[in-house]
């Protein structure tokens, strides 16, 4: 087995095994996470028997409140990112096999997109429409977040476009959307993929900055960003509160790029390529 | 090639000039389809006066069909008024006049730091490739690409600030500091403020040089050109910066282009970790106190720098880049 290869596999192992925690663990531990405990006596406590991650500074058990964050960090990520990768590959195909014009029109808003920080596209919508619900700040981070993969998909068509299968499909007299949908779009999955789960963790991350600043989902609800956001104020004295949540993230956040890394290297077109 | 040249770099200021002027329309579409009073917070303040309200209505616009907001708009912004701020109360211009500064200080030192730090990383790690250090300098590039801007900070805020002590957690000068301390003991209080927030900045800027300069470095150390250098007896030291380094910059500063949005994205939240009083921390204060125009100050003054920026960034890759140059 070679290296890259076994990369790939704990990264996915590592991944599936947050998700799985996000998924059955506040079935498991059956703690509401937005319980407020007695302050004078459970606040801030170290991890013990009853709350195995200790309590937060309103006394709420801190390894439920990271369970639910999973939750909602994960589910933000996956929204954003599945709404750029349908937007991101329909552009990308759309353009590759589109008259020179159209492809180039579709090229010139893909730049305009990377060409503008994405944060401010954030801070213009919350400036108009106010704090959003979390699901709506996961599409608008998932339509701001599209440009870079649709750039992706449209060179893999382009290549993939004039090569011998697709242009035997061609002579054969297979219209272009039958080419596009049975011959090009599976093989275009692998880059999808691995820039779709570059976008989840982009997602993720960038939750956590805007929850951190107050203009994440809203409180109480606990995102991992959010939860960082509450134990910073006591960073000195209760650190697993903020250290716990940024675990989370790092770990998420580098299985993520290792796998898309893998996903992409370790595609079948690379492997008869040899480069690279 | 000289007129060549001059009109390529009127359609990339046109260019330019076309995005940020997208940037102005989207933004003021979402102004404008969102329910409620932009000016909702003179709306709800008692103590502002009916006519000062309506006045300021009119002043901005705010109840004039989309087409003509975007021509008011930009018929204003070209001649200096970006309108007034109601929660600053002061017109939005001054506002940005003032944060301006400091966000390009943050922003201009991280940049310089990051790409010399970047390029620094991936120079040792070719030089050690497969070893211990390159190893080790791969993994904290790692770490900082995958943990958010504000977790670093707050990181290097608590080593440096609370545990070691040496550097202020925030701010951009020392209040209790003497007005009339030395302009030595001022710019030392100076730098040390900005010592942190910049630090922090640069590292996200270098892990993303790193991560790319190692790559380009390393393709170029198998192109034939490397091969011949060495098989004529140059030392691998002079090889590395002399011949492939040559190669491989030429991509890292089209990337310093490509990482300005990046950038500006840190900047802001970095500034709010700091209390740096710049471009983001006004942005966010201005969505705190409900505040669009100001919001909106922020944002086509920054798609402007950035855009710019990009543009400028583009020409020099140009100059630089034999291959280009040749192309344009």
């Amino acid at each position: 087995m070679s290296a890259p290869l076994r990369r790939v596999q704990v990264a996915a192992v590592v991944l599936g095994a947050v998700v799985l925690a996000a998924i059955i663990g506040p079935w498991l531990w059956h703690v509401d996470p937005n319980a407020v405990g007695p302050l004078a006596t459970a606040a801030g406590l170290p991890p013990s028997a009853a709350h195995p991650l200790g309590t937060d500074e309103n006394a709420r058990d801190v390894l439920a409140r990271l369970l639910a964050g999973a939750r909602i960090s994960l589910a933000f990520g996956l929204l954003a990112a599945s709404v750029a990768a349908v937007v991101g590959a329909a552009v990308g195909i759309l353009a590759a096999l589109s008259r020179p014009w159209v492809d180039r029109a579709y090229m010139s808003v893909v730049d305009l997109g990377l060409a503008i920080p994405r944060l401010l596209v954030l801070i213009i919508v919350t400036a108009g429409f106010g704090r959003l619900p979390w699901g709506w700040l996961a599409v608008t981070m998932g339509v701001t977040g599209w440009f870079g993969l649709a750039r992706l998909v449209r060179a893999r068509t382009r290549e993939l476009a004039s090569g011998d299968f697709s242009v035997a499909a061609f002579a054969l007299g297979a219209p272009t959307w039958r080419v596009a949908a049975r011959h090009l779009l599976p093989n275009v999955t692998g880059t999808i993929t691995a820039a779709a789960v570059l976008a989840f963790a982009n997602a993720i991350t960038l939750e956590a900055a805007l929850s951190f600043i107050g203009q994440g989902v809203a409180i109480p609800t606990a995102s991992w960003g959010s939860l960082i956001n509450e134990g910073r104020a006591q960073l000195g004295v209760t650190p697993w509160l903020t250290v716990l949540p940024a675990i989370a993230i790092a770990i998420t956040v580098v299985a993520a790029g290792a796998l898309a890394d893998g996903v992409e290297r370790g595609a079948p077109w690379r492997s008869t390529g040899g480069a690279a | 090639m000289r007129g060549g040249g001059a009109r390529a770099l009127a359609f990339a200021l046109l260019r330019g000039a076309a995005v940020v002027f997208v940037v102005v329309l989207v933004s003021l579409v979402l102004l404008h389809l969102a329910p409620g009073d932009p000016m909702a917070r003179v709306a709800d303040d008692a103590s502002v006066p009916d006519g000062m309200r309506e006045q300021l209505r009119a002043q901005m616009g705010t109840d004039r069909p989309l087409p003509e907001q975007v021509v008011r708009w930009v018929a204003y912004a070209v001649r200096g008024d970006l309108g007034f701020s109601v929660s600053a109360g002061l017109p939005v211009r001054d506002a940005l006049a003032h944060a301006l500064p400091y966000t390009l200080l943050l922003g201009g030192i991280a940049l310089v730091v990051g790409f010399a730090l970047g390029i620094g990383i991936a120079l040792a790690q070719v030089r050690t490739a497969g070893r211990r250090l390159d190893r080790w300098l791969a993994a904290g590039a790692l770490a900082i690409w995958a943990l958010p801007e504000f977790l670093i900070a707050l990181v290097l805020i608590e080593l440096f600030s609370l545990r070691l002590g040496w550097l202020p957690t925030s701010g951009v000068r020392d209040l209790m500091l003497d007005a009339g301390a030395g302009a030595g003991a001022q710019l030392i209080d100076r730098a040390r403020h900005v010592a942190l927030p910049a630090l922090t900045l640069a590292l996200v800027v270098a892990a993303q040089v790193a991560r790319h300069q190692r790559v380009a470095l390393q393709e170029a150390w198998g192109e034939p050109f490397v091969r011949a250098a060495r098989s004529r007896g140059v030392r691998e030291g002079a090889l590395l910066l002399r011949h492939a380094w040559r190669a491989a910059l030429a991509p890292t500063i089209a990337l310093a282009g490509l990482a300005l949005p990046t950038l500006a994205s840190g900047a802001f939240v970095i500034e709010y970790v700091f209390a740096w009083p710049g471009m983001g921390r006004l942005a966010f204060q201005a969505l705190a106190d409900r505040d669009p125009h100001l919001a909106l100050g922020c944002v086509v003054l920054t798609a402007t720098l950035v855009v710019f920026g990009g543009t400028f960034m583009d020409i020099i890759h140009a100059r630089v880049d034999p291959r280009r140059a040749r192309a344009a």
